[in-house]
């Protein structure tokens, strides 16, 4: 086609100008997506190194039930405080690499991204540790809920600690500082272990218990301010 | 698509950054003109909805800046950025038009355009801490592109850029902001040229000039010296 009917025909079905394009466009929404599909997307953005890492936790702790020591109940114990540690780690990493500001300003906002990597690390600890427990309770031929209240409390105060030290400066920009404090837990964890048992001997079954699910209440609460200072730019 | 910004302000302390600021951006490129500590930050993230004023109110079409609404329609370049060490230039873009919403799909293609767009594609498999530092900067500006924003923010775009690439933005810019609203801050006046409609100029946290560029093309530079030797 040549130039001359190309312009020809522009000039026929000259396109008529822009009329309430303001109106048309605010019409337009963005695409909805729900908080799961973000969710299971940022899922994909976990380092490999975590999951790996995850893994072998969950292998070093299965063999030491199948390895049948009596000891296995407190090496769990000792090995948990690391799960907690890499979690609140990986909910940090938008800080540590500075990326909260580009983050905040997305369309999800850094408090999504913060509670998105807080719940999958969060379902990763759970299933680790609901894997776990039935397999020392049974080794041990105690109850779940007993094998529960021993080996849970190391791990549910590494993440109120590592969680405080995260909204703080000196935890926000120290990425080995969760690391350090779970190596101190597990540590006291496996040489205190005779002396807590001591202390506990006598100590009622509820009263554990009770401890338990305090200290899960807490780390509950932890979560939440993590998130709300997720909402505050700094 | 227009932003109103009436009476904003902000106070760090007993420091005021932005003393009570009022304006009202459309379609087309408005440089923020200003030297380091005159407010252009402060004003930019309270427009990008990440710093909540100490007063005043920011809205883009009524539509309140603290929002999910907004943010959908925002690109965002903030000053200093950082980055995920083991995330290449095309993982960075997907990972953050992600947190955008945009569909897998359309973020692939997206993502290769704009790789494309600012000259990356070649390196595009490479991670980011192994870029210079304008590479990086082009990466920033393309992620503030991801979702086609109809507000267009960007915080010293140029730093760290060569006059090749600044003139390319400057295109780049100029383009986008046919049916856009872009704002972006410098402290060099050159990098306004051409592509700026309208000029804005602070200084402790208030407007000294707000005009055309075409109108004070030849003075910008001499008021603009004057207020940094202030």
């Amino acid at each position: 086609m040549n130039n001359n009917r190309k312009e020809l025909l522009r000039q026929a079905f000259a396109l008529p100008k822009p009329e309430k394009r303001d109106t048309f466009l605010a019409t337009l929404r963005p695409r909805s997506v729900s908080m799961t599909e973000f969710i299971f997307t940022q899922a994909g953005y976990i380092r490999k190194s975590v999951w790996v890492i995850m893994l072998m936790i969950l292998g070093v702790s299965a063999w030491c039930v199948l390895r049948g020591s009596e000891q296995m109940e407190r090496m769990v114990a000792a090995i948990l405080p690391f799960v907690a540690a890499i979690a609140v780690f990986e909910t940090q990493r938008s800080y540590i690499y500075e990326m909260t500001e580009m983050e905040a300003s997305t369309r999800f906002s850094l408090r999504s991204v913060v509670f998105a990597k807080m719940l999958i690390m969060g379902l990763v600890a759970f299933g680790l540790i609901a894997i776990i427990t039935p397999m020392i309770a049974f080794a041990m031929e105690t109850s779940i809920l007993m094998t529960g209240v021993h080996i849970l409390p190391p791990y549910l105060l590494t993440m109120i600690v590592c969680l405080h030290l995260e909204r703080m400066n000196v935890g926000r920009n120290n990425m080995y500082l969760s690391v350090a404090i779970a190596a101190a837990v597990s540590v006291s964890t496996f040489l205190l272990g005779d002396h807590v048992a001591f202390l506990l001997t006598g100590v009622s079954s509820l009263l554990l218990v009770m401890v338990t699910i305090l200290l899960l209440v807490v780390t509950l609460l932890e979560c939440r301010r993590t998130l709300n200072y997720a909402e505050v730019f700094v | 698509m227009k932003i109103k910004v009436d009476r904003v302000s902000k106070h760090f302390k007993n420091k005021i950054a932005v003393d009570r600021v009022s304006f009202e951006l459309q379609e087309g490129v408005t440089g923020l003109l200003g030297a380091n500590g005159a407010g252009k930050t402060t004003l930019l993230r309270m427009m990008a909805g990440i710093l909540e004023p100490s007063g005043g109110e920011i809205k883009a079409n009524d539509i309140p800046v603290f929002t999910e609404e907004y943010r959908a329609l925002l690109g965002y370049l903030p000053q200093n950025f950082g980055y995920y060490p083991d995330f290449s230039a095309r993982k960075f873009l997907m990972y953050i038009a992600s947190l955008k919403g945009i569909e897998k799909k359309v973020a692939v293609s997206k993502t290769e355009e704009l790789l494309e767009v600012v000259g990356l594609s070649d390196v595009a498999n490479k991670k980011i801490r192994t870029f210079s530092g304008g590479m990086k900067q082009r990466v920033g500006i393309a992620q503030a592109l991801l979702n086609d924003p109809r507000i267009l923010i960007l915080d010293e775009p140029t730093a760290g850029l060569d006059p090749g690439e600044r003139a390319r933005f400057r295109d780049l810019i100029g383009e986008i902001g046919k049916n856009n609203i872009v704002l972006f801050s410098t402290h060099i006046v050159s990098d306004l040229e051409r592509v700026a409609g309208r000029v804005l100029m602070m200084r402790d946290g208030a407007f000294v000039y707000d005009g055309e560029w075409s109108n004070a093309e030849g003075d910008l530079e001499a008021l603009y010296l004057k207020e940094i030797k202030r």
